[in-house]
């Protein structure tokens, strides 16, 4: 093959050749013979410069200003010749207008990052103090994408199969009891796949793993003086950068890599991998934030703006991004292609949604172009897509997020109205009925699986927070207790906090377990927070987003200690993963039938085949019936649910031919009697009633 | 970078020492290459390499690819802790035939 012919110097600028570069793509592109093409969009700048820095010096050793030729339109283009990638970092500095009131806010001694740059360098190492005298402090670095995938392929488990286990990089193994050789990276992660294998996770979803700032808060934990960090980081300075302080070989600018083996491994393991995506803000905050790249390159494009310039927050954290303006529109795009082909992304969560469904001056679309063009992109086309389909500005569209057939969506009603069961309120009946199966109300054109079922998540309580506290308890977080959600429907079972009472001890273990079973036998897709498994506790702290510390950390050591629940967890994922009844992909009706007597689903009560649907009950019975498609076997599945305070005894709905209830699950016992092995299954001796204790769900299956 | 050759029961012997970054990759890459032939076995001692950066691990699977290609042994030994680290967390050390040292290697190339 011949060389092209255009790829040689045009210019000079001191000792540096240049040529007019290619608009697109947007970033960086090696060029073949040694040739490094630059690309940035400023629509309002009037001028660009390339600067160059050798690796961690302070003052950068070369200040390229793009010739006023190498502008296309809104791209700024150049071609720099003889740069060796490795040896470099670079920025731009943007020429304009400062007139905040019209939007417009350049500073040409800034050195921004490039909004598509790969590798960002300024945190590689997590909690590193960073240099307070360093005026130039994040960087941007050039990223060889040849990780050799061999032959990986993305998983594909069918949405309503996963496993939903929603995770932080860091937390998962920085406790010491972790023991592994890497605490708190990938790395971490990667050794700890046979962990996901036991438990039966097919799916981690990783909080933020898009390049942050920790350091973002200068503030201290009042009571210990401690740094707060930014923990989760829900703050990107960076769409396409992977968080380098997340790798063992960060200070390296090997993240990439490291991130990249990680994700090969999971799949060779047959799971999939989320990304949590923040597209609803960025780090630069309002007008007193930092200016690190977006508002230095084109305020006015990257951010929505009110008609004096200043920041509109529908986010709240200060600044929205301009999701719905077409060029940021397409960074985005962009930017999930990029960690779909060159990360193998399997699937994200998109952090505040709604926000991605605004127009540009914040009006809430009805077909939003940037929504649409996810569902149909080409590269996207079997990655998963998840909305939370809220935001900070007012807008709630659990059940109304438009999804093109596509989206799914964290139902955050599945999270309250469960919390509220199980804690025993009255009235809530029968928007239970229609969470557990799959929410006919808000998805009976999209099916079950547009539903993402949570209990828990990052934001709000722990699983054992959410049965040991009235209130949150967020004292830590150095904001007077005021951040963090006051809607937690918890309820701390007649103490507030740690006590050793064991009977609120024992009515804590039965309610987090009560939880648990209606989340696994739920038609939708199940999802866990990490440590949930073993009872982990935050405190009462409800939003750990500050919290580098124990509060937050995976206690490997817990396990061992809690393993009542761990186990109860573990049988549970497979009791779901055994029987596909409980993962049906289609709503189910109770006038469809499996043969002649027996409804895909039916509602029970003391009487079988009878509920009172009056708000004071607080008892529910309900059948699952289907066949097998591959093997055309009955499954029949019977789930009593007692949320009342009183013991309450069922009728159970009667078996043809020679099938008999066998007992899965009763959390109404502690265990290993509390959850079953698949196979060992008890049979009950009394075939026509089934006893609950106090606040005691029971899950049978007919064989 | 320097890099000693000797032949050792029928092995090809690179010796290392220095970096192996963007600047000496190439060079590296090189050196290697001219000992890349069917049947022939080589083996790179990193026992003196201080440092691998992110382009001279990618050297070192190109020259492992062409190896493969021309029908070449090629293995790497005495890989130091902190260096072996790096390549297995980046998911580049499974590509390697590796061994603790020269002599090992040996044994099982000779």
């Amino acid at each position: 093959m011949i060389d092209r012919i255009d790829l040689y110097p045009t210019h000079e600028h001191g000792s540096f050749r240049l040529r007019r570069g290619r608009p697109f793509p947007l970033g960086v592109t090696m060029m073949p013979g040694k040739a490094v093409n630059f690309s940035v969009y400023s629509a309002n700048a009037t001028a660009c410069t390339l600067v160059l820095f050798e690796p961690g010096a302070r003052t950068p050793y070369a200040e390229i200003p793009f010739p006023e030729e190498f502008r296309t339109g809104d791209v700024f283009a150049m071609m720099v010749f003889d740069l060796d990638p490795e040896d470099l970092e670079y920025g731009f500095k943007m020429d304009g207008p400062w007139a905040p009131h019209k939007g417009q806010r350049f500073d040409p001694d800034i050195v921004l990052l490039d909004p598509y740059a790969r590798l960002v360098v300024g945190r590689d190492v997590w909690g590193k103090e960073p240099d307070a005298y360093d005026p130039y402090p994040m960087r941007s670095r050039i990223l060889r994408d040849d990780f050799d995938w061999e032959d990986d392929r993305p998983p594909k488990v069918p949405i309503e199969d996963l496993v939903i286990y929603e995770m932080h990089v860091r937390g998962f193994t920085q406790h010491a009891s972790s023991n592994v050789k890497h605490p708190g990276t990938y790395a971490g992660i990667r050794e700890k796949i046979p962990y996901f294998k036991e438990l039966g996770i097919n799916c981690i979803e990783l909080m933020p793993v898009t390049e942050f700032d920790e350091f973002e808060y200068p503030r201290y934990n009042p009571v210990t003086g401690e740094r707060l960090l930014n923990y989760w980081g829900y703050s990107p300075v960076a769409f396409f950068a992977v968080k380098a302080g997340y790798a063992a070989t960060g200070y390296l600018g090997m993240q990439s890599d490291e991130f990249k083996a990680l994700v090969k491994e999971l799949h060779a393991n047959d799971i999939e991998v989320f990304l949590d995506m923040v597209y609803n803000h960025t780090n630069e905050g309002n007008e007193n934030g930092p200016t690190t790249s977006f508002r230095g390159l084109d305020n006015a494009t990257y951010y929505m703006l009110d008609q004096n310039g200043y920041y509109k927050n529908y986010s709240g954290t200060g600044n929205t991004l301009n999701c719905n303006h077409p060029v940021v529109r397409e960074m985005i795009i962009d930017s999930l292609r990029y960690w779909v082909s060159e990360y193998h992304i399997d699937g994200f969560r998109f952090d505040l949604a709604s926000i991605m469904g605004r127009d540009q001056d914040g009006t809430p679309l009805k077909n939003p172009p940037l929504i649409e063009a996810l569902a149909f992109d080409p590269l996207l086309k079997h990655t998963k897509l998840i909305a939370e389909a809220w935001d900070a500005g007012g807008l709630y569209q659990v059940g109304t997020f438009p999804s093109y057939g596509r989206w799914a969506e964290w139902n955050g009603k599945y999270r309250s109205i469960m919390r509220r069961w199980v804690r025993g309120d009255f009235g809530v009946i029968g928007e239970v009925a229609q969470r557990l199966v799959g929410s006919p109300d808000l998805y009976g054109e999209r099916g079950p699986t547009a539903s993402i079922n949570f209990i828990t998540a990052h934001d709000g309580f722990t699983l054992r927070d959410l049965f040991s506290y009235n209130d949150k308890h967020n004292e830590a977080n150095g904001e007077g207790n005021r951040d963090g959600g006051n809607d937690n429907d918890s309820w701390n079972c007649g103490v507030e906090g740690e006590t050793d009472d064991p009977e609120i001890n024992d009515l804590r273990v039965r309610m987090m377990k009560n939880a648990m079973t209606l989340l696994f036998v739920s038609h939708g897709v199940p999802m866990i927070r990490m440590g949930d498994e073993y009872g982990h506790t935050s405190l009462g702290n409800n939003n750990t987003y500050c919290q580098d510390n124990e509060l937050s950390w995976f206690n490997w050591s817990l396990i061992e200690h809690n393993q009542e629940i761990w186990h109860f967890f573990r049988k549970l994922i497979a009791i779901r993963m055994t029987y596909p009844i409980l993962r049906h992909s289609d709503m189910l009706t109770s006038y469809q039938f499996v043969g002649t007597d027996c409804p895909f689903i039916s509602w029970h009560g003391a009487d079988a085949w009878h509920v009172d649907w009056e708000g004071w009950n607080r008892s529910l019975g309900l059948m699952l019936c289907g066949r097998e498609q591959s093997t055309a076997r009955l499954n029949k599945i019977y789930i009593a649910m007692n949320m009342h305070d009183e013991p309450l005894s069922m009728d159970l709905p009667e078996n043809r031919f020679t099938r008999r209830w066998h007992l899965m699950i009763n959390t109404g016992v502690r265990g290993p009697g509390d959850a079953m092995e698949i196979g060992q299954e008890h049979l009950l001796t009394d075939q026509a009633h089934i006893h609950l204790e106090p606040r005691s769900i029971v899950v049978l299956v007919a064989k | 970078m320097e890099i000693e050759t000797q032949e050792r029961d029928g092995v090809i012997v690179l010796r290392l020492t220095g970096s192996i970054d963007s600047s000496s990759a190439e060079e590296v890459g090189k050196t290697l290459d001219q000992h890349l032939a069917a049947n022939t076995s080589v083996l790179i001692n990193m026992a003196e390499v201080e440092f691998l950066s992110s382009a001279g691990l990618r050297q070192l699977l190109l020259t492992q690819r062409k190896a493969d290609e021309v029908g070449a042994t090629i293995a790497v030994s005495s890989i130091q802790k902190h260096i072996a680290e790096v390549m297995s967390v980046t998911g580049f050390l499974g590509f390697f035939q590796t061994f603790d040292t020269e002599d090992d290697a040996l044994a099982n190339l000779g």
